[in-house]
């Protein structure tokens, strides 16, 4: 058991110690009241909420066998949103892995803007499956 | 509801985890605010570890809920048993400092002020932001949780290093928590992150009081409180859902278990520094380091051992 005492001040040391809390009251307070005014901002890894890309997989995903390893074709982004847009397919995706390349059966085509089917031209080694209409084709690769 | 049942089971687990732990502890009324603050943290670990287990050893959801109240249930008999054999003793007596006086009101009132501003801020983040803030929220730590809950029988595909970014050797503390709450619910939700993220973020700021105020006063656990509070770097990090938070909390709760201890250890190592005096006064005999302070012909008892030594 351990017993503490109370211990008697000095009055100046009384003063400063009062000052010294005051201060950091004040300080904190001043500190909330900035950061509670500050607006808030929506998180939009690739420029387009959380919510929003997961739906936009939403269609795809019951598409997809429920584990496995797909490709990934990420087309059109902005060179500051083509990895956050290909982080943000796997975690709508999951739990099928969703690998950087070409190589797998299935390949998840991830477009920025919509592509028109009559002037797009798909890859080669590519054979498009389904086109979901929002930026978002399956594709299966084409074995010669 | 299942849920709000399983958040209110695994809080409670941790509280009679924790009290079954407190040294010759009341099991109830003694240092609550530090008990339910570490309770929590308590409930979340061995919820997400049963979590676990029942992934690698394919226990049902159902089955896993059965046995987490198994555990609180024979957790709480135990608890009651050791209460009845026990003295209601604190972990430490504290004469604490329940000062009414103008320092004491002004941190109580600048407290609640930025505990409220706290409070609205960071639920308004998580009703704005509920799949996190940041990179490691989403990247990491939710796609971990993704990956357990939804991959079944193959939520070890997560760990492939075809995802680079993965990181397969970070903790399952997190991910495992929010997993194990969407199987409680039967779907997915952005709310259980949410949730922990808040929970965690205000049980830190909880324990920081209580653990502070208990070991030094009221209005020390209110300064404490109320610099974490007005920390908006603190705050912006607890609802990013970030892994930071919980790891401080835990840090924080090592640190605030230790003290006591240390400071047990230290009133021990003074207690074998004086066990020759002790010897001393037993054997009635004039050791070095006894003083002796004679005045006229009869010797005075020594101002440092309060006792009589023979001229």
């Amino acid at each position: 058991m351990i017993t503490q005492t109370k211990v008697r001040r000095d009055p100046r040391k009384v003063l400063q110690i009062r000052i010294a809390v005051a201060a950091v009251a004040l300080f904190s307070l001043l500190s909330t009241g900035w950061f509670v005014f500050e607006p808030v901002k929506q998180f939009q890894p690739a420029g387009t909420p959380l919510p929003e890309y997961d739906k936009r997989f939403e269609e795809l995903r019951k598409r997809l066998p429920p584990h496995g390893v797909v490709g990934y074709l990420g087309i059109g982004w902005d060179s500051g949103y083509q990895l956050p847009a290909y982080y943000a397919t796997q975690y709508a995706l999951a739990p099928v892995v969703v690998e950087n390349s070409l190589q797998p059966e299935l390949v998840v085509g991830n477009f920025a803007t919509p592509p028109a089917p009559a002037t797009t031209t798909w890859p080669a080694n590519l054979l498009p499956i389904q086109n979901f209409g929002n930026g978002v084709v399956l594709f299966a690769k084409r074995h010669n | 509801m299942a849920g709000l049942a399983g958040a209110v089971l695994c809080a409670a687990t941790g509280f009679v985890l924790i009290s079954l732990a407190w040294p010759k502890g009341s099991w109830f009324k003694s240092e609550l605010l530090l008990k339910l603050s570490l309770g929590v943290g308590c409930g979340l670990g061995l919820f997400s570890f049963l979590y676990l287990l029942s992934l690698v050893f394919s226990v049902p959801a159902k089955t896993l809920a059965a046995t987490e109240v198994v555990i609180f249930v024979l957790l709480s008999i135990l608890l009651w048993i050791r209460g009845h054999n026990l003295h209601d003793q604190k972990l430490l007596q504290y004469t604490a400092d329940m000062s009414s006086g103008l320092l004491g009101q002004t941190l109580r009132a600048s407290f609640v002020v930025t505990l409220i501003g706290a409070l609205h801020r960071c639920l308004k983040e998580l009703a704005t932001n509920p799949q996190g803030i940041g990179w490691d929220a989403f990247a990491i730590w939710n796609l971990h949780a993704r990956f357990l809950f939804r991959g079944g029988e193959h939520w070890k595909d997560g760990f492939s290093s075809l995802i680079p970014w993965f990181h397969p050797d970070y903790p399952l503390f997190l991910p495992g928590s929010v997993a194990h709450f969407w199987s409680y619910l039967g779907r997915e939700t952005t709310a259980v992150p949410a949730t922990l993220a808040f929970a965690f973020t205000f049980s830190t700021v909880a324990l920081l009081f209580s653990a502070v105020a208990v070991l030094r006063g009221r209005n020390h656990g209110l300064l404490a409180g109320l610099m974490l509070l007005g920390t908006p770097s603190f705050l912006r990090q607890g609802v990013s859902q970030y892994a930071d938070i919980p790891l401080s909390f835990f840090l924080l709760a090592a640190i605030a278990l230790l003290v006591p201890v240390i400071e047990a250890l230290t009133e021990s190592v003074a207690v074998i520094v004086r066990l020759p005096e002790v010897f001393s006064v037993a054997l009635n005999w004039p050791l070095p380091l006894v003083r002796v302070e004679s005045g006229g012909s009869a010797a005075r008892p020594s101002l440092l051992l309060k006792c009589t030594v023979p001229a």
